[in-house]
């Protein structure tokens, strides 16, 4: 997959240019926001807001008039006005920095599969997620998770083995990362796991978050 | 300082008022009492005159007269000659002397003037006298209608005067209450608020001064503004960038235990970042300037109740509020609810498992006070001051992840809000955070 990547700070660029790489992506990397809209059409775009001739923001709005292009901003502002902004304007998805290569990558995969949601769901061994009928089944046999439940098994399983942090799993399953409602995180993981029995493992990474491990 | 403006108006002409009537009570008395004086004294000569001739047509003209001022006055007179046994102040008058007295009169059972004048013939001798008795309740009656009638107009010139003082008074304070305006926009967070610098000199000077401290306060609430987005960006791009470092030597690597390694050093960019987050949200509360609006307290409790309900049953640590439905506190706009999150995440994190979080709210005079108990371990006294300060991070659970920024920003969210915050032992052990904040004027309780 092409993607298109908007961001003025290089060591952060750099270092996910070589994450995406790894995991099969095609980025091609611009600084500015001019360079951004001259760059040729790509099949995703990743854009920082805080860019130096232009607000992303503005980046976003030129992007979603040319066409349907998937947009995610990446913003190390924390205001959830420009949050609202953002995806008002036409942006699929908000990442707050810091954030991980696989958590980028569940976001990437989740929005695409939003888009194009035709796509076939990989097979994750013994655990099945449907996510148009949001169904999870094990071994074959549905089992009944909550709504929120089925979200933050959907996300995890996006990029199964990596760890991902508190914060970045309550802003993509609850929209929210304030500082309190991490502990609700805990006690959807708890059901989870009772749920999923052996069959998946939701581990605990100490100081960061969680992890989906398939045996 | 309307009231007392007007207050100094009407006693300056109450003073005026006084000064100018009292005098004239006094002469005014003395001058009703002598005419009434001199109105009987000539009546009485006349009568003694008559008297004193002794002839028939003189004993006529006497007794009409007497008759025709019983009729027209309410006075009594009467005559007395010499020779004959007579009441004391006849006896006076018969020694030459006239008497006047105001004095109990037997002849009109009442209070009133007594006059006799002795009656003198041709050769000086006296024959008789007459005496006058003349009621003083006529005279009083006037006095009272006069006086009342001054009363009543002074009344009326005080009412005037006060009117004139409030309108004098408004205009003299309309500048300061326009700086008063002004100030309590600024209060309620309108940096852009100026006073006209209009009205007298000293008004106006306070005015410019007024505005140049705002000036000041705008451009430095701006640049702790500006320098919040700045350090929010510039501290997490470096964040990011080591963060996604990480996740590439962890991709690249099989061997357990440099993961672990790994998870380890990403573990502490992820405390970073909670510390960055936690100094933005307390540099943020110290440049805020937020207008407090009134706050139902039992609605935001339920609310955070609801938020951390999820981790509370999981420990098995039970929730309970026990506040008035109708206490409403002055608070910024989500300043409460930040509160209530740090101090109820401090409190699940010490609370034994089974135990109970209460939050208790009551009103104290303008006052609202909301307390949260744990049943923790609590906090040794000399703790309970510096587990305010930033950096401060208790002994027990909470100091090893946390920030120990969480109580400075609740004590900055509270200063903020005209509030205090203090630490006590909570009944029964474990920590009672009691947090008093201005009461809404619309509040009940």
């Amino acid at each position: 997959m092409r993607v298109l990547l908007v961001e003025d700070d290089e060591p952060v660029a750099e270092s996910l240019i070589r994450g995406l790489s790894r995991y099969g992506y095609d980025v091609e990397w611009v600084s500015t926001a001019a360079a951004a809209l001259a760059a040729p059409p790509a099949e995703m775009v990743l854009v920082d807001l805080g860019l130096p001739d232009m607000d992303g923001l503005d980046v976003c709005r030129e992007l979603r008039a040319r066409g349907d292009v998937p947009i995610i901003v990446i913003s190390a502002r924390a205001d959830e006005v420009d949050k609202v902004v953002a995806l008002e304007i036409g942006a699929d998805d908000y990442v707050s920095k810091p954030f991980g290569v696989r958590e980028v990558i569940a976001r990437m995969r989740a929005v695409a599969r939003r888009v194009r949601p035709a796509e076939p769901e990989p097979s994750m061994g013994r655990l099945a997620i449907d996510r148009r009928a949001r169904r999870v089944h094990v071994d074959g046999a549905e089992i009944a998770l909550s709504p929120k439940e089925h979200d933050l098994l959907a996300f995890l399983a996006e990029a199964p083995g990596a760890a991902f942090t508190r914060e970045q799993i309550m802003e993509a399953v609850w929209d929210e990362h304030w500082f309190g409602s991490t502990r609700t995180l805990d006690v959807h993981v708890g059901a989870l796991r009772r749920k999923l029995g052996d069959a998946a493992a939701i581990e605990t990474v100490r100081g960061v978050g969680f992890r989906l491990v398939l045996p | 300082m309307i009231r007392q403006l007007v207050a100094s108006y009407v006693l300056l002409v109450a003073v005026a008022l006084a000064g100018f009537t009292v005098p004239v009570a006094f002469t005014l008395t003395s001058q009703v009492y002598g005419d009434a004086e001199n109105a009987a004294r000539r009546e009485a000569q006349v009568a003694a005159l008559l008297l004193a001739a002794g002839d028939e047509p003189s004993r006529q003209a006497l007794v009409r007269l007497i008759d025709a001022y019983q009729d027209q006055t309410s006075a009594r007179m009467d005559v007395g000659t010499t020779g004959q046994p007579a009441d004391e102040e006849f006896v006076t008058a018969f020694n030459g002397r006239e008497y006047l007295r105001w004095e109990y009169s037997p002849v009109l059972r009442a209070d009133g003037l007594v006059l006799v004048v002795p009656a003198r013939n041709t050769t000086g001798t006296i024959v008789g006298a007459v005496r006058i008795s003349f009621p003083s309740q006529p005279l009083t009656t006037r006095l009272w209608q006069i006086w009342g009638f001054r009363a009543a107009l002074a009344v009326a010139v005080l009412i005037v005067a006060a009117g004139l003082g409030i309108w004098l008074a408004r205009r003299l304070t309309r500048p300061l209450r326009q700086l008063n305006d002004m100030a309590s926009r600024l209060r309620d967070g309108d940096l852009t608020a100026r006073a006209a610098e209009t009205g007298p000199p000293e008004t106006r000077t306070l005015a410019s001064t007024l505005n140049t401290a705002t000036e000041t306060i705008d451009t430095l609430v701006g640049s702790q503004r500006k320098f919040i987005g700045d350090a929010s960006h510039q501290l997490r791009t470096p964040l990011t960038a080591l963060r996604l470092s990480l996740d590439n030597i962890a991709d690249t690597v099989a061997d357990p235990y440099v993961r672990e390694d790994v998870d380890r050093a990403t573990a502490e960019v992820v405390r970073m970042n909670h510390l960055v987050n936690g100094l933005l949200a307390l540099a943020r509360a110290e440049s805020a300037v937020v207008a407090a609006e009134p706050v139902v307290l039992a609605d935001v409790v339920a609310d955070r109740f609801d938020a951390w309900r999820a981790a509370a049953d999981d420990r098995g640590v039970t929730l309970s509020a026990e506040l008035a439905p109708d206490l409403r506190v002055l608070s910024g706009h989500g300043h409460l609810e930040q509160v209530l999150d740090n101090v109820l995440s401090n409190a699940l994190e010490v609370s034994p498992d089974g135990g109970m979080i209460t939050a208790r709210g009551r009103r104290q005079e303008d006052r609202i006070v909301v307390e949260v108990l744990d049943r923790g371990p609590g906090l040794p006294a000399p703790d309970r001051l510096r587990a305010f300060d930033r950096f401060w991070r208790g002994p027990g659970l909470t100091g090893r992840s946390g920030s120990g920024l969480g109580l400075a920003i609740v004590k900055q969210l509270v200063t903020d809000d005209g509030g205090t915050v203090t630490l006590d032992d909570a009944p029964g052990g474990g920590l009672c955070v009691r947090i008093s904040l201005r009461a809404s004027p619309t509040s009940g309780g």
